[in-house]
């Protein structure tokens, strides 16, 4: 008892901590839906946008700075990149509107927005 | 006496150096992206018990510059010098307050150093969408503010 009552501030932050963020890791996976376009940025500047949709591979950037962006089956994620520490290649698929890879070390970005593609699914289906 | 306070925090900010140098040898990002121990945070929990807010103050933000310098780039330095100031005014609060022990203190500055790099990188960047990285961001700041803060407390404890 006294372990608990000595600590009683501390276990309700840490609590109240791992609440919030559950919470808002639930709600964010429940309200989010399937997104239609990655949009890759650069420095806080849009490069372009890639309908989900079509499998390809991008690359962003050339020479010592690259990020290899690989789309397929409706996801999207780095295979690739010249940054030491590789988060972004490790941040593994995204494919859910507002999901996100960033690569720090050469500022680029890609996010997932809604986009028009998100409605040919219904029209194939 | 001023050169024992000098020599004191040479050595804990060299101790700082060592302990950010072994946690960048130790990738910790496999789970989720950007996640650290945060190990040069038993040297802050512990200078800021010890030697008071304004050493503790000092110490981080020279760590923070030298680590930038000698591992990161402009860019790290500027997420790590927000992170660890919001770690710090945290800290200062909760220890001020009297109501946490290192623990609770420790878990604050690992929320501060996590909260402060996400929102200095969607500023810089401009995307919001970097708030999902918070929760998990969160979960694994409580866990390792929790050890952090229990090695912490036992060295507040232990050494004079």
């Amino acid at each position: 008892m006294t372990f608990l009552k000595k600590h009683k501030n501390d276990i309700l932050l840490i609590l109240a901590v791992l609440i919030l963020a559950g919470g808002f890791w639930l709600y964010s996976s429940f309200a989010m839906d399937k997104g239609g376009e990655a949009v890759i940025s650069v420095d806080g500047k849009e490069l372009c946008r890639l309908p989900l949709g079509v499998d390809t591979t991008y690359t962003i950037g050339e020479g010592e700075h690259f990020n290899s962006l690989v789309i397929s089956g409706g996801e999207a994620w780095m295979a690739d990149a010249s940054c030491p520490d590789h988060i972004c290649v490790n941040s593994g698929k995204v494919s859910l509107e507002g999901q996100s890879i960033v690569c720090l070390p050469n500022k680029t970005i890609v996010s997932i927005v809604g986009g028009e593609d998100s409605g040919l699914d219904g029209v194939a289906g | 006496m001023k050169t024992k306070k000098l020599t004191t925090h040479a050595l804990l900010l060299a101790l700082a150096l060592i302990l950010s140098y072994l946690e960048n040898l130790v990738p910790m990002s496999f789970a989720v992206p950007g996640i650290k121990l945060g190990l040069p945070n038993v040297v802050i929990v512990y200078a800021l018990y010890k030697l008071g807010a304004k050493s503790a103050v000092s110490i981080s933000i020279v760590r923070v510059i030298l680590v930038s310098i000698l591992f990161g780039n402009v860019m790290t330095m500027i997420y790590s010098l927000v992170g660890a100031a919001l770690a710090l005014i945290l800290m200062w609060l909760l220890k001020k307050s009297k109501k946490f022990s290192p623990v609770g203190v420790s878990v604050a500055g690992a929320l501060g150093h996590n909260a402060g790099q996400i929102f200095t990188a969607m500023v810089l960047l401009e995307t919001g969408g970097l708030i999902y990285y918070l929760p998990a961001l969160c979960i694994s700041g409580a866990v390792s503010g929790v050890l952090i803060g229990i090695l912490g407390g036992i060295l507040v404890k232990r050494i004079k």
